[in-house]
């Protein structure tokens, strides 16, 4: 999914290489943090390739999709549906960024 | 409207009560300079600079990345010129209320969590509106104003009728129903009846006032070409906020949702994605901002 830098967030994942100038600032697969996006917008990148809804796991959706059921108990119809799916798909985004970051801070602890 | 009966029970209920807050002068003010078409940014910003807290919180704000204007904006009446008189009177609407408002008043209710729901409310509210591209540009300039007071009967029965508000959260609590349902089986009013009684003996504007008193049923308004447009928009942000369980609303529900408010706005559900992230992270920004 092509998506504007405007619009991206941390904890998606690159599809494809994010290049400048011919130069690989990240490589496929990256999940994003915000001071990752901050650097490749700073290089003048407007677009990037990010993995798609789709690529969420079913289980994984399954699971989150559940947990948060219980808010949508009094609402039903089309629009309830869809913020249901979206909701979780942000959560699964927002936990994905967090245990980056705590392996980010991980490793650093280990360098020291 | 509501109806007689309703509206003669909430006068009793709030007939006591001598110090139901009276509209923020400032606010009230402008109102009456800004009807002259004679007014100029000077006088506006006269206006403003007598209340010397508020203006250093509208220039905190007006010179925040929210509006991310590239200078520094020094002086009140510059940002008069630059933002319009109608977003400044706006503007002090929004800070001058939540002063008013900021903290509970012995209810033991922490209000600080209703103030993020309407933040969180408020920016996507203009979210929506930006994204449906639609050419109301009047209500776009309410859309914040409008998502940041559509509760604002919460906190009036949360500071000046405590006993109800208690009871209604318990009741919430504990038949886990929402709050909108709780107050009017405690009551047989509820907070957009409130919350149209102030906005009416605060004479806010009519499209703002219908916002507060329709957001629960926004299907009552589809015939009003004006207000609908703004309606439907808070009734889709109010679900969105809730849904992303962001700040606290009475009830760890998402109030129903009347699908025909999605579909008018004409949004795809595609962009939901991007519409919930921009939230999160401008009702953040605003928090900070704001509270």
């Amino acid at each position: 999914m092509i998506c504007s830098i405007e619009d991206v967030t941390a904890g998606m994942k690159t599809e494809e290489n994010v290049t400048a100038g011919g130069r690989v600032l990240l490589p496929r697969g990256t999940v994003l943090t915000s001071s990752q996006i901050a650097a490749i917008r700073k290089w003048g990148v407007s677009q990037i390739v990010v993995e798609g809804n789709e690529a969420l796991s079913t289980q994984q959706m399954e699971k989150v999709m559940d947990e948060i059921a219980p808010r949508f108990f009094y609402t039903e119809g089309e629009f309830t549906r869809e913020l249901h799916k979206a909701v979780s798909r942000w959560i699964i985004r927002r936990r994905r960024q967090q245990n980056e970051n705590e392996k980010d801070s991980a490793s650093k602890e280990n360098h020291l | 409207m509501i109806s007689q009966e309703t509206r003669k029970r909430i006068e009793g209920v709030l007939e006591g009560i001598e110090k139901l807050p009276t509209v923020p002068t400032v606010y009230a003010q402008l109102r009456k300079v800004l009807a002259s078409p004679e007014t100029t940014s000077r006088d506006v910003a006269a206006i403003i600079e007598q209340d010397q807290s508020l203006t250093a919180r509208l220039l905190r704000v007006v010179n925040s990345a929210y509006y991310g204007f590239p200078r520094r904006i020094r002086t009140i009446s510059r940002a008069v010129v630059i933002l319009g008189f109608n977003e400044i009177k706006h503007l002090t609407l929004t800070v001058s209320v939540i002063e008013l408002f900021k903290t509970e008043q012995g209810s033991g209710v922490d209000f600080e969590k209703f103030w993020d729901h309407a933040i969180g409310v408020a920016v996507c509210t203009r979210i929506l509106m930006r994204t449906a591209g639609r050419k109301e540009t009047e209500n776009l300039e309410s859309a914040f104003v409008a998502g940041l007071l559509h509760d604002i009967g919460k906190l009036v029965e949360g500071s000046y009728i405590k006993e109800f508000f208690i009871e209604s959260l318990d009741r919430a609590t504990q038949n886990a129903i929402t709050l909108f349902q709780a107050e009017n089986e405690t009551g047989g009013f509820s907070h957009q009846d409130i919350g149209f009684y102030l906005s009416q003996k605060w004479e806010l504007p009519l499209d703002i006032e219908a916002t507060i008193a329709f957001h629960h049923n926004p299907m009552l308004k589809r015939n009003d070409r004006h207000f609908f447009p703004l309606i439907a928009s808070v009734h889709i942000a109010d679900a969105i906020v809730r849904g992303i369980d962001f700040g606290w609303g009475g009830d760890p529900f998402v109030p129903p949702v009347q699908d025909e408010c999605w579909s008018y706005l004409g949004i795809g559900a595609g962009q939901l994605d991007v519409i919930i992230e921009k939230t999160y992270r401008k009702a953040i920004e605003m928090r900070d901002l704001l509270l």
